[in-house]
């Protein structure tokens, strides 16, 4: 199970960050800063795995993104990387191939996309596809949505 | 797509769109905190707007300030409002951010029930879908008592998109509020039969997760996820059901052997490294070694850890841990043992890591040399080497150094340890050092000059002051003092050096107290030592005390101060006298040993303090040096291992005669060739004008002194414990402690010699007389075995033949036909032989003596007559009232439990008393009446003063069965029959009183 996904830039800035278990606000600010120090200061020439207090850390880095997800000791580690890799290449299909700037402007779209690819921390729709057409389904409706609105 | 719908739906005046502000903030760089803050402002006017779309963009914009650090607790009403507007539009924000910034503990949890009631029942399966995910996030267990139901129909919703998130959302629900898993529990097994994939696979998850928490309680789901196993191609699907097995099998005996087909399946044909991977785990974990899955498992995470991805590599590396753990075969380990070593040059510190702790594991006294080697040069190399040295140390003490065949060497290394003053395990190579040295006499005239040279480092002379790190520094002093005979000789120079460095460096003197004291001490037993081993330099060394100590005596530490006066007096004392000095050999005669950290304790209170407490034992020349012979091969090639406990008094008698003859190098270690000497004897002597190195030095004598021959080293691993302080537990004493122990019960072989001798008589008459001898009955076949004789009474001209013994119906006799257990076929002659009938002990129920009826049948003829007469007499087995009791381990806190908490199962109670002339071996007495009666006995405490003796005998009845005998009716579930003995020592003899408890008939 994903404890937390993060999106950290290069330069340590928080792009996304997501809990799938309670915690409070304080404590995750707390672990962005342990976390993201670890792991920009790694070099590109390790593996993408670490233990971290009682968990394991799995994270790769997209153009000038970390994508950093933290599982628990008996989780598949390739599975954790292969979880993240599915999220990018779903945001890489929505966005058309995807930039930092993407995710800075429409930090909700990004979440939307996660929240239909994980749950609880979760895997819950392996199917790019699928997840694309979710997602635009849902955009339709705020889309007519609004369009009711300013018509009446 | 990257149109933002809220990028055009600005309808106030002040309102910003969600671009707006971040691109306002990226304008503002340097004073961002400054703008955020006016936005803030903005927002706070904006959350309380009529209008829900300027509501729900203030939210959407406060959620995204709350990921840069700023605060939103303030806006959560405002946020639950907007979620539950009635548009997806502004709905969706709202969602958004409770998910980003509400958590368990966020008081407005309760307004949302009637929210996600509401979103539930929606139309559009994304309102009720990113309900859910809501949901997960901030269920408490108010919330699920409340929803429970909501959540149950949606679980059996026609849509797949509901039914796989609620799957999932379940396992976080059932964290808060774990009586709901009972409630859904039957559903959510029926989705393990879902038919689309994905609502498998969450399910599946949503066990597995489940059984992390408790495996035992999914034992029933293995043949539905087995089979979902052998049918599935699904990737996620396979290596969440192969974790699941990881967890089941070690629960259910039976399922390894079941998993071996799909897992060989899928290791074989597996694309997806990911789940071979996890199928090589789930055998290393769950299969039983020497399988050939085993083996094809370890041949493909060998192919892992030859990979180029150095992620495979790590894991691999990981896994192998494991491995090696659980099977100790060692599979290609010469293979193996590279690959570590290289791994640990890893830059990677994770890597590093697993490496160093599979090295402590498969690492061996062939290769652990190269290994330390390494691992030292790597230590020099790294920054943060701390692993490295903690690894070395590690493994050398494994074992009292098991893993160490050459203890100089080793403790070249230690001393190049402990060079480096960094290393947080100085005060453990120091102890190594020292506890090498004590347990290995061979090499202890290397080490005390590898000693002297470390505190006497040529640094010390240019800065005056000591490399080695502090504990070293004691750990040198002190074997300079206690092992100074060892120095090489002639050891003038070694001695008059040693005191000096010892004495007069003044960076001693700013070292702890402790240490001081062990230099001072040091000293002195040099200045003791020497008429013997350097009578030359008695005068040197006395005046070196002399003018030395005072300055140590005005320490501002007392107790240097104190050790200081008492060497200085000693000094005095003796003055500079060989003769006067030799009669204070006494004083530091005694060796020491390595002793038990728990000896003192075992020492017994009542001590005579004339006593020696420690009884030399004979065998202390097994310790003397064993020569090494170049020449012969197979003296090369032993070991300490194997001639520990041969003395080689031979060698003795030689070595001291050398050194009366004067030849320099007597030591040991330089037995080799005359040429070889030479050569060592080259490099020791240029050594002394020219500033060298001390470790390189003694590495060169360890070069010299290998090529010499290898030295034998045997080591002490037995500590000196308390000599007759752990109480044989002899039969028979009394218990010298007071804790209660177990009754030795008798082996199972010598039980049934007794009881072969137990013979009774069941029937003797007028031709003939039955015996029987009752076994122990078998509780796991439920059977018990008699054993029977006849024996012919009458005349010889009585023919008496094809004697029966025929048994009540309900007891079922295995080896009995139509006519009952043939006990003699033919005549009976005057004996007849053994014969074994297997009755069937489940009708047996009842701990009562007990007369199973029989029917004795045999054929008698007279010599006149011609027709047989057919005899058929009623007789009766006994068996004993203990017969079909089950010894009960129990433990005396455990029976005084049972007898206070079922005292309705205790009514009965007999009791006896017999008495003995003699006190015999009371407690194996007692044991092997136990023992044929069935019983589990404890011997209980008494006071150490009296001589009594108690007993506690426990034994269970026979568990109720179906079978019915007359005259037998089941005992109640559980019942004990407790036996309680006490055994008092009388002057006229020994009385017993034997007391049963049993429960009421």
């Amino acid at each position: 199970m994903i404890n937390f996904i993060l999106l950290i830039s290069r330069q340590g800035k928080t792009r996304l960050k997501k809990w799938f278990v309670p915690c409070p606000e304080r404590d995750q600010f707390r672990t962005i800063k342990e976390v993201s120090s670890l792991i920009l200061n790694r070099s590109p020439k390790v593996c993408n795995f670490l233990e971290w207090r009682d968990y394991k850390l799995c994270y790769k880095r997209y153009a000038s993104l970390f994508f950093i997800a933290c599982i628990e000791q008996n989780d598949n580690e390739l599975l954790a990387l292969e979880m993240v890799h599915h999220f990018v290449e779903c945001l890489d299909r929505y966005f058309g191939n995807v930039c930092e700037l993407d995710l800075i402007f429409n930090f909700h779209k990004a979440y939307y996309i996660l929240d239909e690819i994980l749950i609880s921390g979760e895997l819950q729709e392996s199917s790019k596809r699928a997840v694309l057409h979710h997602i635009s389904e849902q955009d339709a409706m705020m889309q007519e949505n609004e369009q009711a609105k300013r018509k009446g | 797509m990257k149109d933002d719908e809220f990028g055009r739906s600005a309808t106030m005046v002040f309102e910003k769109s969600l671009t707006a502000m971040v691109k306002g903030i990226r304008a503002h760089r340097g004073n961002e905190s400054e703008y955020i803050q006016a936005c803030i402002t903005e927002i706070q006017k904006e959350v309380a707007s009529k209008n829900m779309s300027t509501k729900s963009m203030a939210v959407l914009k406060l959620a995204y300030l709350t990921m840069l650090g700023y605060d939103m607790a303030w806006a959560t009403f405002a946020v639950v409002e907007v979620m539950g507007t009635n548009r997806f539009a502004t709905k969706r924000p709202g969602y958004l951010a409770s998910s980003i910034s509400f958590t368990d503990q966020t008081d407005v949890g309760l307004l949302t029930i009637n929210l996600f009631k509401k979103d539930f029942g929606s139309q559009s399966q994304y309102e009720s879908g990113t309900a859910i995910n809501c949901l997960s996030n901030i269920c408490s267990a108010e919330i699920s008592r409340d929803i429970m139901t909501d959540l149950l129909s949606l679980l059996s919703s026609s849509r797949a998109y509901l039914r796989k998130k609620t799957v999932l959302c379940l396992y976080r629900i059932f964290l808060k509020d774990p009586p709901a898993l009972r409630t859904c529990f039957p559903k959510l097994k029926d989705r393990l039969g879902d038919e689309d994939q994905g609502v498998l696979t969450a399910t599946v998850n949503t066990f597995l997760e489940l059984a992390r928490k408790n495996a035992r309680n999914y034992l029933s789901l293995v043949p539905q996820l087995y089979h979902i196993l052998v049918n599935t191609q699904n990737n996620w699907l396979s290596i969440k059901l192969l974790k699941v097995f990881q967890l089941l099998s070690p629960l259910e005996p039976r399922l390894p052997a079941k998993l071996v087909e799909p897992l060989t399946n899928i290791l074989n044909t597996t694309k997806a490294q990911s789940v071979e991977f996890e199928a090589i785990r789930c055998v290393v974990r769950s299969m039983p070694e020497g399988s050939a899955i085993v083996a094809l498992a370890i041949e493909k995470l060998q192919t892992f850890l030859n990979s180029s991805d150095r992620n495979l590599r790590f894991l691999a590396l990981d896994l192998y841990k494991e491995v090696v753990e659980k099977f100790k075969e060692k599979t290609s380990l010469k293979d193996l043992h590279d690959k570590v070593l290289t791994s640990i040059e890893e830059p990677d510190l994770t890597v590093r890591r697993v490496a160093l702790q599979l090295l402590d594991r498969i690492v061996d006294p062939s290769n652990f040399q190269e290994a330390v080697q390494r691992l030292l040069e790597f230590s020099r190399k790294a920054t943060l080497n701390d692993e490295f040295i903690g690894t070395i140390l590690r493994m050398a003490a494994r074992d009292r150094y098991a893993l160490v065949e050459d203890f100089a060497w080793y403790l070249l290394i230690l001393g190049e340890i402990s060079r480096n003053m960094d290393s947080s395990y100085a005060a453990t190579v120091a102890e190594q050092f020292v506890d090498i040295c004590v347990r290995v006499p061979q090499v202890r005239p290397y080490a005390v000059t590898l000693a002297l040279g470390l505190l006497d480092t040529p640094a010390e002379a240019e800065r005056d002051s000591i490399s080695v790190c502090t504990p070293m520094v004691a750990a040198c002093a002190w074997l300079l003092g206690e092992y100074s005979g060892d120095l090489e000789k002639p050891s003038e120079a070694a001695f008059l050096s040693g005191a000096k460095v010892l004495l007069t460096s003044r960076s001693i003197q700013a070292l702890d107290a402790a240490t001081q004291t062990q230099c001072i001490w040091a000293a002195s037993k040099l200045y003791l030592a020497v008429p013997e081993h350097a009578p030359s330099t008695v005068a040197q060394l006395h005046e070196l005390l002399c003018s030395q100590l005072p300055s140590f005596v005005r320490s501002t530490h007392l107790d240097v101060s104190e050790r200081a006066r008492l060497a200085l007096n000693i000094a005095n004392f003796y003055k500079a006298d060989a003769q006067s000095l030799q009669s204070a050999k006494g004083l530091v005669a005694e060796q020491l040993l390595p002793v038990k950290p728990d000896a003192q304790a075992q020492v017994p209170v009542s001590v005579d303090l004339d006593e020696p407490f420690f009884v030399i034992e004979e065998a202390r020349p097994s310790f003397m040096p064993v020569r090494a012979d170049p020449t012969d091969p197979y003296s090369l090639a032993s070991t300490y291992k194997d001639d520990l406990g041969f003395a080689s008094e031979p060698n003795r008698a030689e070595a001291p005669q050398s050194t009366a003859q004067g030849v320099p190098s007597s030591s040991m270690y330089y037995l080799g060739k005359s040429d070889e000497r030479a050569a060592a004897e080259q490099a020791q002597e240029p050594s002394v004008p020219e500033v060298k190195d001390p470790l390189a030095q003694m590495r060169e004598r360890l070069e010299a002194q290998r090529n010499a021959g290898a030295p034998k080293y045997q080591v002490m691993r037995d500590d000196v414990t308390a000599p007759g302080a752990t109480p044989t537990p002899d039969a028979g004493q009394v218990p010298s402690s007071s804790s209660t122990a177990t009754l030795p019960i008798p082996p199972e072989k010598e039980l049934t010699d007794l009881q072969g001798r137990l013979w009774t008589v069941c029937h003797r008459g007028e031709h003939l007389a039955v015996y029987v001898c009752i076994r122990s009955p078998n509780l796991r076949k439920r059977q018990i075995r008699l054993e029977l004789r006849c024996e012919r009474l009458c005349a010889p001209e009585l023919l008496v033949s094809d004697v029966a013994l025929r048994f009540p119906s309900a007891a079922h006799v295995q080896e009995a036909d139509a006519s009952g257990r043939m006990l003699v076929v033919g005549s009976l002659q005057e004996r007849s032989s053994k014969v074994k009938a297997n009755l069937d002990s489940a009708p047996f129920l009842w701990p009562g003596v007990f007369d199973l009826r029989c029917e004795l049948e045999y054929l008698v003829k007279s010599a006149s007559s011609e027709a047989a007469e057919a005899q058929s007499l009623p007789i009766q087995l006994r068996f004993p009232a203990t017969t079909f009791l089950a010894p009960q381990p129990m433990s005396e806190d455990t029976i005084s439990d049972y007898v206070s908490s079922k005292s309705d199962l205790l009514g009965h109670q007999t009791a006896q008393a017999l008495s003995f002339e003699k006190t015999a071996d009371l407690s194996s007495l007692v044991g092997r009446c136990a023992g044929l009666c069935h019983f589990h006995g404890i011997q209980q405490a008494v006071s150490p003063q009296s001589q009594d003796m108690k007993f506690l005998l426990v034994g269970a009845v026979q568990p109720p069965s179906a079978a019915t005998l007359e005259g037998q009716r089941a005992a109640p579930t559980g019942a004990l029959v407790i036996c309680r003995c006490a055994a008092l020592v009388r002057p006229s003899g020994l009385e017993l009183r034997i007391t049963v408890k049993a429960f009421q008939q």
